[in-house]
């Protein structure tokens, strides 16, 4: 089984070359027949990485410790079902995984760009397998996981016990299958320009829905992770500016200026440069992700052991950035705007201040990132920059960043006059100031908070502004309200799921302000019988209940918590350790209220039958995982197409084109 | 000025209430925990701030390691003897360097850290404006956009007049 | 058994790219429309029109505009819908019977989100 998933990875890799090649000839000589010959070859590459997936994992099912891979990441004491973790927990297996899953999602896009962008579809063909072109090459020269050991081992060395979580069943997924979606909108804006056809805005319907996939995949990727860090890690904090998770965050932050910026030029026909040098700059960032991932220079938390691979998706990075620099330097000319800026407060304007807010924070975070090194390089005194520094600066910028969001939507397209830009913000900095009022007396007096709460609360309030009155207008004709509501949101999709997902961003917002600023811990000792409080939680604890395992020791603690005078059950923090990682594992246990959350979670149980205990209450914590659903319903509603009623379409496109229509006079064309 | 005269519509005070109760659950989940004591509380800040020299990049508030946990005992007998927060991070310093503060010095190297982005941040005010500026002078590019006629642009417009589209007063034409 | 797997393996793939090189059905279907072309232009252009035209008006209906930006905005969508329009050698009758058409959905949306406040 082995042998044949080893066959099927080089099969795989010979006919990405074949694809690769021919796409691109196909292209250029205008071959159609060559151009479907790449497309099928392209599809045939998902069954082949298939079928080495389903080697891999049946080699962890069965516990086939000759392959190196499978012995390094499992043992005959890992729960067979986490196989499906351990195929993509180490180096070598991630690269594998990532292939295949990009391979299924470039696949689906290709076949929508074959339909939607006939003649730019072979160059993006062409790009597309050579990002899958070089994950198979380092699968099969540098890090094979089919690879065989010359001796086989009687057990493997184990799964990281940080892993046994059903979080890790979906986290990592998608992170990662995130981080390689950005190549798609990537693929497509290159291959237009590669194809001479970046002029005219053909690519932008394509480049916005796969640049909003994307997006979608990062985001729940990246609150997939903080919930798990949250639930799981047992520190009480959800986003710790890890590098790795910092490699995360930066192609998201391009991605989501992207999907603004985008918008722009679907309406206006401008901004056709910055959109690509800010697809390339989102795509530079997540291989820069993958190249920290994997080992690059920072320590992590997350990263994989090897080391020696990071340079190579460096250089990959480097030289894929030149490359699209020059293709896009090449093909400059096709790219001027075609409207033009009427006024500095008009909608326009605020997407390219948010663009570049957007970038700046991306820039913060990877100068924050890489300072350490710099520092060293510099003054041979290593620097650890961590949470503090990036609190410190980031978090002033984002609040920036919300403000500008519950402010944009209110400007409209082209030009808004003065006057009428003063009245609509009058209303929000007279909201802002009111919530800061109210803010201050009911006792939240930290400044960053109240600010935070007032910015949210202008947001909120641009938001709620449109739908009410929005609902309101609707209602005036005669519609019962939810009909009107729906049917609002039903018209104008996009704006509207637009605003869903800044409601749930919001939401996302006023959790991390209420949980950086408010939350309380406190370590306590306890023996059994022990009664404590923290806030209005009283725990007492009950005691401790240790079992043994053949990889750890597992000592679960038993609780019982009353808030106030209302009795909340029992809870059970539990601490395990492996001995064979030196690792201990401590899951807390959480009552979760939208309120806050009350969470114990254990530090160290002593032989004296004493034990540490950590408590703390995180208030407003749900508000985070609740805007989840919430963002993905919006994105959703954004993506649906808009259906245009028959009789205003022009029709023009429905039919193939025959000669005569080739040569119509070409009043609309730029000079080319 | 007119602008004063803002009609506060149904839609403005329903707005105001949603946020009001919004803002009221916030102060109350935000007011309650009030009740740990001041030295619980440098002593969590302060864990806060100093790294686990042993595990990468995680503070000794976070971490889980033994060292981690010994130096949290220090950090709070050293609280309890009165010490400031700056001499217990002193302490940090002269064993593990300044590599054990999770923040970069404000002074020599590490102040660069901090420079940069409130810099950065103004050089791309500087940029957006002056993007805006370059934006809005650059006449059209597509100057065949235009290549409809005095009289073909009077005739369409007569068109959809005629057709009452516009309704009683044609706005002004764009200058 | 190995070794016929991998042929099998080696072998599909082969055939499935080889089949569009050798029957050529591709290049005998008729072309498809050229992203680039006038017409997909034209029809962009006019989506946009459109969509500039309804935004108006949903703005308009939600007060985020007064009136003087809504004649402009209006005036400026017409425009353009109107260059498309002229490039489209349409006869004049079915010129005015299109923005005709045009009208009647803008009044529609209008009426949908309640008039002006």
């Amino acid at each position: 089984m082995v042998e044949i998933g080893q066959i099927s990875i080089v099969a795989a890799f010979i006919l990405a070359v074949y694809v690769t090649v021919v796409g691109f000839a196909g292209g250029i000589l205008n071959g159609r027949d060559l151009v479907a010959s790449a497309r099928w070859g392209f599809y045939s590459v998902v069954p082949l990485l298939l079928i080495a997936t389903a080697a891999l994992i049946y080699a962890f099912v069965n516990n086939d410790f000759s392959v190196a891979y499978v012995a390094e990441n499992s043992n005959r004491a890992m729960p067979r079902i986490y196989a499906w973790v351990a195929f993509y927990s180490g180096n070598a297996g991630s690269l594998l995984y990532i292939a295949v899953a990009f391979s299924i999602m470039a696949s689906i896009c290709l076949k929508v760009i074959t339909k939607k962008l006939p003649y730019t579809a072979p160059y993006a063909l062409g790009v597309m397998s050579m990002v899958l072109l070089f994950f198979l090459a380092v699968i099969l020269f540098l890090a094979n996981p089919l690879e065989k050991l010359p001796v086989t081992p009687a057990d493997g060395q184990g799964i990281n016990p940080l892993l046994i979580h059903f979080g890790m069943f979906i986290h990592p997924p998608f992170q990662m299958l995130g981080l390689i979606s950005v190549a798609l909108p990537y693929s497509v804006a290159v291959g237009a320009l590669l194809a001479g056809r970046g002029g005219r805005d053909e690519w932008v319907d394509q480049g916005r829905l796969w640049g909003m996939v994307s997006w979608l995949i990062l985001t729940v990727g990246l609150l997939l992770g903080s919930w798990w860090a949250y639930t799981i890690l047992g520190w009480g904090g959800y986003w710790a500016w890890d590098p790795v998770e910092n490699s995360a965050l930066m192609p998201w932050l391009a991605m989501t200026a992207f999907v603004h910026s985008i918008m722009v030029q679907k309406r206006r026909g401008m901004f056709r440069m910055w959109n690509m040098v800010l697809v390339i700059t989102s795509f530079t960032m997540a291989q820069l992700g993958m190249f920290i991932n994997r080992g690059g220079p920072v320590p992590s938390v997350h990263s994989f052991a090897e080391s020696t691979m990071g340079w190579i998706f460096l250089a990959v990075m480097g030289l894929t950035l030149f490359v699209s620099l020059v293709i896009f330097v090449v093909r400059y000319d096709t790219l001027k705007s075609r409207g033009r800026l009427e006024s500095l407060i008009s909608r326009e304007a605020a997407f390219l201040a948010q663009n570049a807010l957007f970038l700046l924070i991306a820039f913060v975070t990877l100068w924050g990132t890489v300072f350490p090194i710099f520092s060293e390089a510099v003054d041979e005194t290593t620097m650890t920059v961590g949470q503090p520094f990036f609190n410190k600066v980031n978090g002033p910028l984002m609040l920036l960043l919300i403000f500008l969001m519950g402010v944009a939507p209110l400007l409209p397209w082209r030009r808004a006059t003065v006057r009428s830009l003063a009245r609509m913000l009058m209303i929000p900095a007279a909201l802002a100031l009111g919530i800061a009022g109210v803010a201050l007396l009911l006792g939240i007096t930290r400044p960053w908070a109240v600010a935070s709460f007032a910015i949210c609360g202008v947001a909120v309030s641009g938001v709620m502004q449109e739908w009410v009155r929005g609902t309101l207008s609707r209602h005036k004709r005669g519609e019962w309200w939810p009909k009107a509501f729906l049917n609002l949101l039903n018209a104008n999709r996009p704006r509207y799921g637009g605003y869903i997902v800044h409601l749930a961003i919001i939401m996302l917002g006023v959790g991390i302000t209420a949980s950086s600023f408010y939350s309380v811990q406190r370590d306590v000792v306890m023996k059994p019988g022990d009664t404590e409080t923290l806030g209005k939680y009283t725990f007492t604890y009950i005691g401790v209940n240790e079992e043994s395992f053949t990889d750890r020791l597992e000592e679960t603690a038993e609780f019982e918590v009353w808030a106030g005078n209302k009795y909340l059950g029992y809870m059970y923090p539990y601490r395990a350790f492996y001995p064979e990682f030196r690792i201990a594992a401590t899951r807390g246990a959480i009552n979760s209220s939208p309120m806050e959350d009350f969470y114990l979670v254990p530090s160290e149980f002593n032989e004296n039958g004493q034990a540490v205990f950590r408590a703390l209450i995180n208030p407003m914590v749900w508000w985070m995982w609740a805007s989840c659903p919430i963002l993905v319903f919006g994105t959703l509603v954004a993506l649906i197409p808009r259906r245009r009623a028959k009789n205003i379409q022009l029709g023009l496109t429905r039919f193939t084109v025959s000669n005569a229509d080739q040569n119509r006079s070409a009043m609309l064309r730029t000079k080319d | 000025m007119s602008i004063i005269k803002i009609a506060v519509s149904r839609s403005h005070v329903l707005a105001i209430l949603l946020i009001s109760l919004v803002l009221i659950q916030l102060a109350v989940s935000c007011k309650a925990p009030a009740e740990i004591s001041e030295l619980d509380s440098r002593t969590n800040s302060l864990n806060k701030s100093i790294m686990c020299p042993v595990c990468p990049g995680e503070s000794i508030d976070q971490s889980q390691n033994e060292l981690a946990g010994h130096m949290r005992r220090i950090v709070r007998e050293q609280i309890d003897g009165g010490k400031t927060d700056s001499q217990i991070r002193e302490y940090f310093v002269e064993r593990y360097g300044p590599v054990v503060l999770l923040e970069p010095s404000t002074s020599g190297i590490g102040l660069v850290a901090w420079i940069v982005p409130p810099v950065g941040l103004l050089i791309a005010i500087c940029a957006v404006a002056i993007a805006l500026i370059v934006m809005k002078r650059r006449r059209r590019e597509n100057v065949p956009d235009d290549t409809l006629s005095y009289s073909d642009r009077e005739r369409y417009f007569k068109l959809l007049e005629e057709k009452e589209i516009f309704g009683d007063d044609p706005p002004g034409r764009e200058t | 058994m190995l070794v016929f797997v991998s042929i099998i393996i080696c072998i599909i793939p082969a055939v499935v790219v080889l089949y569009p090189l050798l029957s050529k059905i591709a290049s005998q279907s008729p072309f498809p429309e050229d992203e680039s072309s006038l017409n997909a232009d034209l029809e962009r252009r006019w989506e946009s029109a459109l969509d500039g035209l309804q935004s108006a008006e949903l703005e308009r209906s939600l007060g985020n505009l007064d009136e003087e930006g809504y004649g402009w905005l209006r005036e400026v969508h017409m425009y353009e819908a109107a260059l498309v329009l002229k490039a489209m050698d349409l006869s004049k009758a079915e010129e005015i019977s299109l923005m005709e058409r045009v009208n009647d959905e803008i009044a529609r949306t209008r009426i949908e989100s309640g008039g002006a406040e």
